[in-house]
Parts: C-alpha cells; structure tokens; sequence
C-alpha cells in the first residue's frame, strides 16, 4: 500500500439477495465509506414498450402485469384507464368501486413484500415469514377473481375480465377483520425495536428539495413532507368518493418512509372497507359493441354478440388517433402510461413511466458519505421492482 | 380530436409562455383534461429554465420524457413529450418538440435544471438514439454498452437479434419483419 488516498471498487449485484431482484451496484469506497453508488441497470429488460407496439390494444394488459410483478393490478389499471380515456368510454360504478377496492389491495400486497424484504435485509428474519403468511391471504383474492394469484391480469378495458365471486365479500371481510390485528404486531416487532430504530434513523436522509429535483414520487417524496398523491391531486377511478388521509413524514430517512408505509397500509384498508360498503350493483363491464367483449351467454345465443366477440378478437377496434398520459397512485409512486394513437387497432407508442426506476435515482445521494452496511437498507427502503426498473 | 375548454390557470401559462418566447410556441392543444404545448426545439433549456424558476409557473416536479418515432415524417421524426407537473397548482402540462431526422439527432439536455432528467434523458439517447447535448454522463443505461441500433425507433425490427459473436459477424440472421 503506497501513500495517498486510494480508494476500491466494490461490485454489489446483480446476484446479490439485498439487490432485490437482478441489480448491480457498483461502488466506490475510500475504507468502509462510499464515495459514490453507480447503479447498472438492465438485466431484467424485455422490450415491453417496444412489444406493446406490434400488439392489439386489449393484448397489451397481460404484459403490464409483468413490470411490476408486485403490483399487478396497479399496472392493468394504469393501462386500461388511459385508453378508456382515448376511446372517450364510460365505466358503469360497479366497476370503479371493484378497481378502487383491488388496487388498494395490491398496495396492501406490495408494502408486505416490501416490509418483509426489507426487514430481513437488516437482520430481523422473522418478519418475512409473518408478512408472507398475511400476503396469502391477500393473493387467496387474486385467484378468487381472476385465477391468477400473482398476474391477475384481471382489470379490462372496458371492465372487468369476469364479475366477482360470490365470497368475494367474506373474503374481503376477513382481510379488513385480521390484518389491523396484524400490523399492530408488526409495529410491536418492529417500531421500537432498537436495532431497527438505529439502522434506519438518520440513514439516507434526502430533503423536499433533493426529492423532488429527481422527480421522485410516492412514499419517498411524502416521507419529506410533501403532500403529494396522485389519488387526491387528480381523482381517478372515482377516488374523489373515498374518505382518507395521506400520511406525511418529517425528516425524509429510512425510518420515516418504513412509518409513511405502515400508515398508508391502514388507509388503504380505510378505503377497501368503504367500497366494499357502498359497492353498487350492476354490470361488470361497459355495454360498448364492438369495444367491450359482450357477455358469453349472449355470444353463444345472439348472432350479433357472437360478431362483435369475433371481430373484437381477430382484428381488435380502432381507437381515435391522439395521445393521453395517465397518471395512477402505484405503491411505488406515481405509475404514468403516455399511450399515443394514429387511429389503428395497435397503439402507436406506449410509454410507461416507471416510478422504480425514477425512484432508484436516489440510491447515489442517500448512500455517499456512509457506511457499506447502509447501502442494503437504503435500496430496501426505496422499493424497487427490477422488472419495473428495466422493463 | 375535440378541443376541451382551457381553465384559467392553464391561460395564465400559455400567456406568460407567449410574453417570454413569442412565436417559438408554435401552438397548443387539450385534449380531456391535459394541455399540450408545441414549442420549437431550440428553446428546450430556456423553457425548463422558466418553467422551473419562474413565479407564474413553478413547476417543481419533471414527471416524465418520452419519446416517439414519426418515421413516416422525416423532417419530424423524433417526437420529444416533456411532462411537466405543478404539485400547488396540480396542473400537469405535455411540452412537445419535434428533432428531424438525421445522423445524429440532438437536442438540448435540461439535467441541469431538473437533475431527474438525468436518467430519462439517458433512456431516451439508449432507446431512440437522441443526443442530449450537455448531458454529463450520456451513456446506454438499459441495454448493454456497444450495443448497435436504437431499440425503439420503428426501423428497428421486432425479432432482430445482434450477432453476438464474431464468426457470424458477416452474416447476421435473417431479418424477420
């Protein structure tokens, strides 16, 4: 060793169980403390916006299931809001209630996983197995509604895939009756517990300023303060019906995001209770021939629902040509799809806005100036998805 | 498409936009709820400067950069949507230019301004080939470095695999359109 300041090149990922998925993180290090974190993205890229392009319209759902493989339903619901909007069609309420209800559930499903990864990457192991048992709860309700227990793929331009089953409301009932029981012994474990109180206070600290130059949304921009949610800036599925709050933090640290979670997990169970209590009755999907597949009993006895549910299938429907973007309250953040249309049955262009990979920009100012071991929690608290991250 | 009404914050913008840049704002659209901006693309940095910094606009929060491929119209080809959000006035505004084509299609970067461009605008050079002149660290983020031809332009085929190895260097796969 000469004399001088060396400093080392340490390459974390993308196999790496702290990664949380396929990350690499290359970072430079002067002893123990990190001088910069470079994150390598792109193993998990499959070319879903380019894929979109060559698909028909109602195609393209299943495959937004896949960025974010936590938060299906937040994914279908991004996609299908947006060309709703360009085809100008109009959702029967059943319908809305149904999509408010299961993306809040999806947000129950996501701060699980989070919660759990995150806890065990700083050593508190029994909270994945806790997390993941309540989490089957959870995706008992998937498979109810769709058949599906991760890529439901359930949510349809127009609608519904099918209509709820008939235990959907004992099932949902049970969730809302055990879970606050449950995450009040989450809390126990974890809330003023002092290792993890000291591993996460103070630790990737980032101000409203910092946050919002690298135009960060979600749970890492309110933990500083903002009050920002795109489900109370601009309502959409009829959020504007639905009474709650959204949680705010003060000094933007790890600690304060795992705080903003825990009580956006509460609200979010707030909400599934009031549009399970004012779920209206009706049809699960719009009545627009020759957008919206009719109904199977009809197409196997009207000659004219059997047409459209052909054409529908062979050769899709035309949506005017234009360009919207739709913003959605994903767990993660703000979840946009800008879908441009030329008025064919494929979507022209299809952008998503990742919130993961807008997010994961933070990773390099919460971790310089600290400690290696800082660096696993910072990358739990921000929440990524890498399928989201490199699509 | 139907033009929707324009509400008054909306006006106030496009007032104060035209006060400062005159008729390098080419024109403006709303379709539902969402207002586009046409500008020219030499006024970029100049524009997220005022959008930024500015009293009557003081739009904190860069949402978004995206990229479209005009291909069938070569003196605007490369579609730039800058998504600009105002958290006071929950206003979200779509400011769009449009690049021709050429060898090297660049534009200004605004990362100075909004440091989050930082990543979008590298997504944007690595998928549609757009030089972000002023850039800092303009390199390939997703795909890998080396890589040939840009994923997301429309000549780009579908099935179309980089030879990755040097025996078939001369002879790349057949192209399966």
């Amino acid at each position: 060793m000469t004399t001088g300041a060396r400093t080392m090149t340490l390459n974390m990922g993308p196999q790496h169980p702290a990664t949380h998925g396929v990350l690499r993180v290359v970072l430079e290090l002067d002893g123990e403390t990190i001088i910069s974190a470079t994150p390598h993205l792109g193993y998990l890229h499959t070319g879903i916006e380019k894929t979109a392009e060559n698909k028909l319209y109602y195609k393209v759902v299943p495959m937004t299931d896949r960025m974010d493989y936590l938060a299906p339903m937040s994914n279908n619901l991004g996609y299908v809001l947006a060309v709703e909007k360009l085809l100008g069609i109009e959702i029967p309420e059943k319908v809305k209630y149904a999509r408010v209800l299961l993306t809040e559930l999806t947000r129950l499903n996501s701060h699980l996983v989070w919660l759990g990864t995150h806890a065990i990457d700083i050593g508190a192991m029994s909270m994945l197995l806790y997390t993941f048992r309540e989490r089957e709860m959870l995706l008992d309700v998937y498979e109810a509604v769709s058949g599906q227990r991760m890529m439901s793929t359930y949510f349809r331009i127009g609608g519904l895939a099918y209509d709820l089953p008939p235990d959907f409301d004992r099932k949902i009932k049970k969730i809302l009756r055990v879970f606050p029981q449950k995450m009040k012994d989450y809390e126990n474990l974890l809330s003023s517990n002092r290792i993890w109180i000291k591993r996460l206070t103070g630790v990737g600290k980032l101000t409203a300023r910092q946050v919002l130059d690298l135009s960060v949304t979600g749970p890492i921009l309110r933990s500083t303060g903002v009050k920002y949610d795109v489900r109370k800036a601009k309502p959409y599925s009829g959020y504007e019906k639905f009474d709650f709050d959204i949680p705010v933090g003060e000094n933007g640290d790890c600690y304060d995001r795992y705080l903003v979670r825990m009580e956006e997990m509460r609200q979010s169970l707030r909400i599934m209770k009031q549009a399970l209590d004012g779920m209206p009755e009706g049809p699960y999907k719009a009545d627009v021939p020759g957008v919206v597949l009719p109904p199977k009993e009809k197409v196997l006895s009207e000659m004219e629902a059997m047409i459209f549910h052909f054409k529908i299938i062979t050769e899709g429907f035309k949506v005017p040509a234009g360009s919207y973007y739709q913003a959605i309250e994903s767990p993660k953040g703000e979840l946009g799809y800008y879908i441009v249309s030329d008025g064919s049955t494929r979507p022209y262009r299809m952008r998503v806005r990742p919130p993961s990979f807008i997010n994961l920009q933070t990773l390099d100012p919460m971790v310089r100036g600290r400690l290696v071991a800082d660096v696993v929690t910072c990358i739990g608290s921000i929440d990524i998805v890498l399928g989201e991250v490199d699509r | 498409m139907e033009q929707a009404e324009i509400t008054k914050a909306e006006s106030e913008l496009l007032g104060a936009l035209k006060d400062r840049f005159g008729d390098r704002i080419t024109g403006h659209g709303k379709f539902a709820d969402q207002l586009s901006i046409f500008i020219t693309d030499d006024i970029v940095f100049d524009l997220a400067e005022f959008m930024k910094e500015d009293a009557h606009t003081g739009f904190e929060l860069l949402s978004d950069i995206c990229g479209v491929d005009w291909i069938k119209c070569p003196e605007m080809r490369f579609e730039l949507v800058y998504n600009f959000y105002s958290i006071a006035k929950s206003l979200r505004v779509l400011v769009k230019t449009t690049i021709p084509d050429s060898e090297k299609p660049s534009i200004r970067s605004i990362q100075p301004i909004y440091p989050g461009a930082d990543w979008l605008e590298r997504e944007m050079y690595d998928m549609l080939g757009i030089e972000f002149e002023g850039h800092p660290d303009l390199r390939r983020i997703i795909t890998p470095e080396g890589m040939d031809g840009w994923p997301h332009r429309k000549d780009f085929p579908l099935t179309y695999e980089v030879p990755q190895f040097t025996h078939n260097k001369d002879k790349p796969p057949e192209i399966i359109k």
